[in-house]
C-alpha cells in the first residue's frame, strides 16, 4: 500500500487532465441494490441475482453487499425505470428483505450512492454534484487511503474533485483518481456479468434411509420439477443427467444417462430416470439423492407444424409427445446399447452390410441388393452339416435349434449368387449362396465357402 | 348417448356385420385375406398374435406390406416401428428390399430373464411402454410366457393408441386363453416340388391358419 500512497510514477504520465470521455455516459444506467436485512450472505445475494436476470442479462454481484444491475436496455421493455423498482421492491417485500435502492448512470457512481442514499440519478450531469456530497467513506477506499485524506482535511467526495488531478495522482495515488474518473463516467468501467453456471446440480436429503422405490420417485421429481424451473429461466435446455444416491458409510450409487435430443421439461427428465431405478439394485438404501445435469445448452423450441403431417395421423393430441421420449424411457431401463436402430451399408459382405444406429443419423441407404436377402440374419453365420441338428445362440442368447434336413430332401431353388469380397481387409469371404426350402418348409439362405467347401446357414427368409 | 353414437365408438363392435370401424385396419397387401379379414386388413384396435412353431415359414414376409405401407407414415409422423426382443438380426437390406423406411426401426434389447412367475416381463414392459407411448405406429415383439392380465392391458393399450401390435408366440401358447383380437399360426408347405420357379418375392408357400378372428370363423389360408 505504500507505493500506492507514495507512487513513483514517472512525471510526464501523470494524467494532469480528465481523459476526455469516450463514450457517452449516457450508454448505461445501472441500478445499485444495498441489502440491509437479512445479511449480504453470499446464498443470499445468488438467489436474488438469479431472480433479478428477469429484469436485466446483466448482473454484477457486490461480494458482501449487494448487486448492481443495468437497466438501460430494459428500461423500454419494463416501459420505463418505475415499474423495474416496482417489481424490484415487490420481490423484496415478498422475501420480507429490507434494501436500499439508487440509479445512477456509471456503476461505480451507484454503488458509492447506494452505500449512503436512496437516491435516483438519471442525468450524468447531475452526476459530479450527487457523489460531491458523500462522505468518503462511500467510497470503501482502503483505511489508510481515507485516513490519509481525512489528515489532508478532505470530509467529501467533492473536496476531492476539487484538487488538482496531478497532485491527487501524486499524494494519494493513480488508482484513486482514476476511480473518481470512472464514478463520474470519464473513464469507462466495463463490469463482466455474473457468469451463469455451467451446470444444474441439486441434491436432496431424506430425513431416513429407505430404498422404498416410490419414495425415491416422489424425491427425484421434487428434484426434476426444480429443474425445469430453473432450465426455463435461464433458457437452457441439458443432454445429460447424471443420478447419485447417497449412503450412510459407503459411496455413492451414481448413474448417468443421455438423452437423444436436449430437453428441458420435468417430465421428459423423470421418465427415464424413473425407468432406471425401477431396475436400478441399490446395494444399501439411500439417504440422499442428488442430481447433476450436464453442461446448459441454449434452449431450442421447435416451432409447431403450420400443418399436421398426414391426414393419417388422427390422434392429434400426440403431436405433443416428442418421438425420443420412447427411446430415452426404454433406454432408461436397459441401457443405451440396448436399444438402437438399424441402416445399411454400402458393402458386399451380408455381415457387414448392416449396422445398429445408435444417433438417428439415417441418411439415404446404399441401393438394395439385386438379389433377395432374408429378412433374419444369424448374428453368426452357423456350420450347416446334412441331416444333423444345426443349433445356434440367438440374439437373446436362447438356443435355436433347426429342424435338420439333408441336402436330398431340401430343395434349392435358383442360381446360387456369389458373392467375393474383403481380400484386403483380412476378413475375405468367397461364398456361393443358395436359397434352400428346408424339410418343414422354412426358407433359408445357406452358403457354401469355396474354400472349405462346407455349408454355413446365414440367413432365414423369415 | 344415442345408440348411434355408440355403435360410431371404436371399442363397440357387432358380431354380425363383423366390420370394425373404417381406419382401423391396414391392407395386408394379399387380397384374399383382406377379403376375408374384418375392415379389409390387420386390425389396428388390438392385439393379433401370431404362433411361430418355427422360424422362416414367412411370418415376417406376411406383414411385409403393411409395415412398408406404416413405415411410410411414420417417417410423415415422425413416429417409430418397435422391433421387441427379435430372436435374430432384422436384416437391413432385406427390409429395405420390401420398402420398409429403416430410419423409422427402433430395436429394444429387454433382458431374457423371466419374473418369478416365469412370465417375460421385461419383454412386456419394453412392449406397454411402446405401445402407450403413442410415438409408435407399430409393435413387434417376441414374447414367451405371457399372463391374461398382462395381455389385457396390452390391449387396452393397443385399442387406445391405435398402434399395431403384433405379438410373436411360441406354439404352446395357442391353447391358452387370449383377449387379442386376431390370432393366427403358420404351417410349413412341405413337398414343394423341386424346379417349380420361384415367384417374385417369394411369396409362395406361406400357409396361414386363423385360429381366431373377432367377427369372423376361423379358417385357413395359402398365399
Amino acid at each position: 500500500m505504500s507505493a500506492r500512497l507514495h507512487p513513483t510514477w514517472p512525471q510526464e504520465s501523470l494524467p494532469d487532465r480528465a481523459p476526455q470521455t469516450t463514450r457517452r455516459p449516457a450508454c448505461s444506467l445501472w441500478l445499485a441494490l444495498q441489502l440491509l436485512d437479512p445479511g449480504p450472505d453470499a446464498a443470499l445475494l445468488d438467489s436474488l441475482a438469479d431472480w433479478a436476470e428477469v429484469l436485466t442479462p446483466v448482473v454484477v454481484p457486490r461480494p458482501g453487499e449487494g448487486l448492481l444491475l443495468e437497466i438501460r436496455g430494459s428500461l423500454r421493455y419494463f416501459s420505463g425505470l418505475a415499474e423495474i423498482r416496482r417489481q424490484l421492491v415487490a420481490e423484496l417485500e415478498r422475501r420480507a428483505w429490507i434494501a436500499r435502492l439508487a440509479v445512477a448512470p456509471t456503476p461505480l457512481a451507484a454503488a458509492w450512492l447506494v452505500r449512503c442514499r436512496s437516491i435516483e440519478v438519471l442525468e450524468p450531469g447531475m452526476l459530479a454534484g450527487a457523489i460531491g456530497s458523500l462522505p468518503l467513506a462511500a467510497t470503501a477506499w482502503p483505511e489508510e487511503v481515507q485516513r490519509l485524506l481525512a489528515e489532508m482535511g478532505l470530509r467529501s467526495i467533492a473536496d476531492c474533485l476539487r484538487l488538482p488531478r496531478a497532485g491527487f495522482a501524486r499524494r494519494v495515488g493513480r488508482d484513486w483518481l482514476a476511480d473518481l474518473d470512472r464514478a463520474l463516467g470519464r473513464l469507462p468501467d466495463w463490469r463482466a456479468p455474473r457468469r451463469v453456471p455451467r451446470a444444474l446440480r441439486r441434491s436432496v436429503e431424506l430425513s431416513f434411509e429407505t430404498d422404498d422405490r416410490v419414495l425415491l420417485a416422489e424425491a427425484l421429481r421434487g428434484l426434476t420439477d426444480s429443474f425445469e424451473q430453473e432450465l426455463r429461466q435461464r433458457q437452457a435446455q441439458v443432454a445429460e443427467i447424471e443420478l447419485s444416491f447417497r449412503h450412510q458409510r459407503a459411496g455413492d450409487t451414481v448413474t448417468r444417462m443421455r438423452f437423444v435430443e436436449p430437453v428441458h421439461e420435468s417430465a421428459r427428465l423423470l421418465a427415464p430416470l424413473l425407468a432406471r431405478i425401477e431396475r436400478l439394485q441399490l446395494a444399501r438404501p439411500a439417504i440422499g439423492l442428488q442430481l447433476v445435469t450436464g453442461a446448459l445448452q441454449p434452449l431450442k423450441v421447435g416451432l409447431p407444424e403450420l400443418l399436421p403431417a398426414t391426414a393419417a395421423d388422427e390422434s392429434a393430441g400426440s403431436a405433443a409427445v416428442s418421438e425420443f421420449a420412447l427411446i430415452e424411457c426404454l433406454r432408461g431401463r436397459y441401457g443405451s446399447s440396448r436399444v438402437h436402430g438399424i441402416d445399411q451399408v454400402a458393402e458386399h459382405r451380408p455381415e457387414r452390410a448392416w449396422r445398429r444406429s445408435v444417433d438417428r443419423a439415417a441418411g439415404a441407404g446404399p441401393a438394395a441388393p439385386p438379389h433377395e436377402r432374408p429378412l433374419w440374419l444369424l448374428p453368426e453365420p452357423q456350420r450347416w452339416r446334412s441331416g444333423k441338428r444345426c443349433q445356434t445362440p440367438n440374439w437373446r442368447g436362447a438356443i435355436w435349434c433347426l429342424t435338420p434336413f439333408s441336402a436330398a430332401d431340401a430343395c434349392f431353388t435358383g442360381e446360387p449368387e456369389r458373392i467375393e469380397s474383403g481380400w484386403w481387409d483380412g476378413c475375405e469371404a468367397r461364398r456361393d449362396y443358395h436359397v434352400v426350402i428346408g424339410a418343414a418348409g422354412e426358407k433359408l439362405w445357406l452358403y457354401r465357402d469355396c474354400q472349405s467347401h462346407d455349408w454355413y446357414l446365414h440367413g432365414i427368409f423369415g | 348417448m344415442s345408440v348411434e353414437d355408440l355403435l360410431a365408438h371404436p371399442l363397440l363392435w357387432r358380431g354380425g356385420d363383423g366390420g370394425s370401424a373404417g381406419g382401423a385396419a391396414i391392407a395386408t397387401g394379399f387380397a384374399s385375406l383382406d377379403h376375408y379379414l374384418p375392415g379389409g386388413g390387420w386390425p389396428l384396435l388390438g392385439l393379433t398374435e401370431v404362433f411361430v412353431e418355427r422360424y422362416g415359414l414367412g411370418e415376417l414376409r406376411i406383414l411385409m406390406p403393411a409395415l412398408a405401407a406404416l413405415s411410410l407414415r411414420a417417417a410423415a409422423a415422425r413416429r417409430w416401428i418397435v422391433w421387441v426382443a427379435p430372436p435374430f438380426v432384422p436384416y437391413a437390406p432385406a427390409l429395405a428390399q420390401h420398402g420398409v423406411e429403416l430410419s423409422r426401426i427402433l430395436i429394444v434389447h429387454p433382458s431374457a430373464e423371466a419374473d418369478r412367475r416365469g412370465i417375460d416381463a421385461d419383454t412386456l414392459w419394453a412392449v406397454e411402454q411402446a405401445v402407450r407411448s403413442q410415438s409408435s405406429v407399430a409393435v413387434l415383439a417376441w414374447i414367451g410366457e405371457a399372463d391374461v392380465p398382462a395381455l389385457r392391458r396390452l390391449q387396452l393399450g393397443a385399442e387406445v393408441s391405435r398402434c399395431w401390435t403384433v405379438l410373436f408366440r411360441p406354439a404352446a401358447a395357442m391353447q391358452a386363453s387370449s383377449p387379442a383380437v386376431l390370432r393366427f399360426s403358420l404351417a410349413g408347405t412341405p413337398g414343394m416340388p423341386a424346379g417349380e420357379p420361384e415367384p417374385a418375392h417369394g411369396m409362395a408357400g406361406i400357409r396361414v391358419e386363423i385360429r381366431k378372428c373377432r367377427g369372423r370363423r376361423p379358417q385357413s389360408f395359402l398365399l
